[in-house]
């Protein structure tokens, strides 16, 4: 009797397998993350419902591929292509904002919805134009690309790899958000735009680079789901979705709601799969509604409105 | 503020000017068109999934078909007439089929519609067929119901349907001695029916199957991780893989890692060849079972070997199972044409009922009943070949015609007054 089994239940999977499939949820949470943090910076600082997320992330993960490819697969170009694919869809970030976002900020909310929508099309048919219709593939570098074991628990190293960037990105992004005075002002304009302005802060530029760095984010989870899986023209629409759903549990425009939001969602999601494989699928969509039930503004949002917090 | 207002209204009707023109352009060449010679060519359109998931798939079966119809004009066309196609994308949407569907034979008045990829396409377009007695061909979309529960006169389908397929790979499968199975195929209605297809046979043959535990990913899934774990921990024997496309090669790269390729020797991908193949490359792991209607290398016949030939010279790559599926499937619409002497619908559905085609994968029956295709399926398995070096090939493992697993002329009768006492 080994020490795996004395923990196990007969009616629940087996330890190894349970601490696994943990694994796999905070992986694919960190992931999430990382795009959803985005996705609430700009929703929280600009007030912008940016359906386009889903199509800068699918940026970042061809801007990582045809990089990769360039520089012929090896671990520098994968380093290079995760610096790079960020700061590439950064730049398309801020001028979507410079151009074309800065002239719907004064209509209604509705004209910001239709303008991010119609970036979706766009930027779908874009790729496709690009690229092409076929699904593309980049290799892990080699020292991620096998697995870790402990005991009998396996884990690929790449998804290791996500799962330690992931909090990592967390702190460094809130000592921005919080230990800087750029965040300060960022975290003030969100409260208060006006009065922020009043006060002489540069609104416009800061909603440019706020906006550039939550498209850095889904940029930066392009590049990093490249070479996790295949390289699609419909990648943008896997991942809106999911993000989406982070934001509403996690609070919009709270930062640590990403990060709750994208934990829950993951693991819920993992242990959905190995419980309940039929409805696996289903089990995220309910936990945002029971959630959207009891706590409409999120689990760590404000009901006074979206807060960078 | 009045200069702007200037600018942005010439800007504005500039650009209203430009789709005015371009919405009547096209009516005014056709008016043009329409006076002279009554035999101009004969006009097919063809309606595919050029954007979404399958547009790898739907550009290869255009480019088998585009090589047919290339090599009919050469030598002078059909009944004296060339062919000319028009392409449509349905952007797998019921709606966008149909109204292509409209377009095409009620507006540009073309003579066929062929093509078809998404099975809730294919059920639309036949709806509309069916009431307005137009023929569709569709080359793709496997849903048996098209054919079987819901067929009718004016549908031809060429390829084989998840009813036959599965039929098909369960015949090979019976005959092994594993008994414990896992399915892993996307939550909607192909992957839903190609699992079906094949336990639903597969038991029937073999009775002590077990299946140890089903996943059913979102169509699309970038992580299949999760997915891998359970699997695993099941222990099955058999991995049956339903997914296709990006999703097939995803759960690859995912899975090894894991070494799931070692700990679960019977890995099979249902109802896939080349066109997954190529994609994946040297990450297809060898030893995996895959199944297909068509592997160029299969079959050493004089109009094999001509067809991979042509391809190779027009587009530089071998044929894919679905660069086949393209090519059959006009070819068989044309003949049908040719035979019937006519481009009248009903003369030339009249000759396709029963009709037998040459094909580079040998002769191809369509059925009287039902207008099904009888269309075999090999069952394969990858293996690396020294001829190429950027993707695996397929050894064939065993060959089942058509015929032997197409569902009984009484069973598809049944199913359909079923249908009609439902209404």
């Amino acid at each position: 009797m080994d020490l795996w089994q004395i923990f196990s239940f007969s009616w629940l999977p087996p330890l190894p397998t349970l601490i696994t499939q943990l694994l796999n949820g905070v992986a694919r949470a960190m992931l999430l993350f990382l795009i959803s943090s985005g996705l609430t910076l700009i929703l929280g600082v600009l007030g912008v419902v940016n359906f386009a997320h889903g199509s800068l992330y699918m940026l970042g993960a061809y801007a990582c591929y045809t990089i990769m490819i360039y520089l012929g697969q090896d671990v520098y170009s994968f380093w290079l292509a995760l610096i790079l694919a960020p700061i590439v869809v950064a730049i398309v970030g801020a001028l979507i904002e410079l151009f074309l976002l800065r002239r719907v900020y004064e209509a209604e909310g509705i004209m910001q919805l239709l303008l991010t929508y119609a970036l979706v099309l766009f930027f779908s048919d874009f790729v496709r134009l690009v690229w092409g219709p076929q699904y593309r593939d980049v290799n892990r570098p080699e020292v991620l690309g096998g697995a870790v074991f402990f005991g009998k628990v396996i884990f690929p190293s790449y998804n290791l790899f996500i799962l330690i960037l992931g909090p990592v990105t967390a702190l460094i992004l809130w000592m921005i958000l919080y230990k800087t005075k750029f965040g300060k002002t960022a975290r003030a304009i969100a409260f208060d735009r006006e009065m922020a302005s009043a006060l002489g802060v540069n609104v416009p530029f800061l909603y440019t680079t706020i906006f550039m760095i939550g498209c850095g984010l889904a940029g930066l989870g392009g590049a990093l789901a490249a070479p996790m899986g295949s390289i699609t023209p419909t990648m943008d629409i896997s991942i809106i979705v999911e993000s989406f759903v982070v934001v509403v549990i996690g609070g919009m425009g709270s930062f640590w709601g990403a990060f709750l939001g994208a934990l829950i969602v993951g693991v819920a999601h993992a242990f959905g799969i190995l419980i309940l494989p039929r409805i696996a699928m289903v089990s995220i969509f309910v936990v945002m509604a029971v959630v959207l039930i009891l706590r409409p503004w999120g689990l760590l949002g404000n009901p006074l409105g979206p807060l960078t917090k | 503020m009045k200069k702007q207002g200037y600018v942005k209204a010439f800007i504005c009707l500039s650009i209203l000017g430009f789709f005015l023109i371009g919405a009547f352009a096209p009516a005014e060449a056709q008016t043009k068109k329409e006076t002279p010679a009554k035999k101009g060519p004969i006009r097919i359109g063809v309606i595919d999934g050029y954007s979404g998931m399958a547009a790898v798939y739907c550009d290869d079966k255009l480019k088998g078909c585009r090589l047919y119809v290339d090599e009919v004009n050469a030598k002078g066309g059909i009944l004296g007439r060339k062919i000319e196609l028009i392409v449509r994308d349905d952007e797998l949407k019921p709606d966008m089929g149909v109204k292509h569907l409209i377009d095409l034979y009620l507006e540009k008045k073309v003579d066929f519609c062929i093509g078809g990829v998404s099975s809730s396409v294919l059920l639309a377009n036949s709806e509309w067929c069916k009431r307005n007695k137009k023929l569709w061909v569709a080359w793709d979309a496997r849903t048996d119901k098209a054919t079987g529960a819901l067929g009718h006169r004016y549908l031809v389908r060429t390829l084989s349907d998840t009813d036959m397929y599965g039929n098909a790979g369960a015949q090979f499968w019976a005959k092994q001695k594993y008994t414990k199975y896992y399915t892993i195929s996307a939550d909607y209605e192909f992957g839903h029916a190609t699992v079906d297809g094949f336990m639903k046979y597969l038991k029937r043959l073999k009775p002590d199957v077990q299946v140890v535990g089903q996943q059913w990913p979102k169509l699309g899934e970038i992580d299949y991780t999760a997915y891998i774990t359970p699997i695993l921990q099941a222990e099955p024997e058999v991995l049956f893989v339903g997914l296709w496309g990006g999703d097939a090669m995803t759960l690859i790269k995912q899975a090894k890692p894991y070494g799931l390729f070692q700990k679960i020797p019977q890995v099979y991908i249902h109802g896939s060849g080349l066109s997954l193949l190529a994609p994946t490359g040297m990450m297809m792991p060898e030893g995996v079972y895959m199944s297909t209607n068509y592997f160029f290398s299969f079959l050493d016949t004089p109009e094999n070997k001509a067809f991979v030939q042509g391809y190779k010279d027009k587009y530089g790559t071998v044929p894919a199972d679905y660069s086949y599926l393209g090519y059959v499937g006009i070819k068989t619409l044309l003949e049908g044409i040719k035979r019937a002497k006519t481009t009248d619908q009903e003369k030339v559905i009249d000759a396709l009922e029963g009709i037998t085609v040459d094909t580079p994968g040998g002769p191809l029956t369509t059925r009287k009943y039902d207008h099904q295709g009888e269309m075999g399926f090999y069952v394969a398995i990858t293996k690396k070949s020294p001829q190429f070096s950027g993707f695996l090939i397929l050894e064939k493992l065993d060959y089942i015609p058509g015929s032997r697993c197409m569902m009984p002329v009484e069973e598809v009768k049944a199913l359909r007054e079923k249908a009609q006492e439902k209404k």
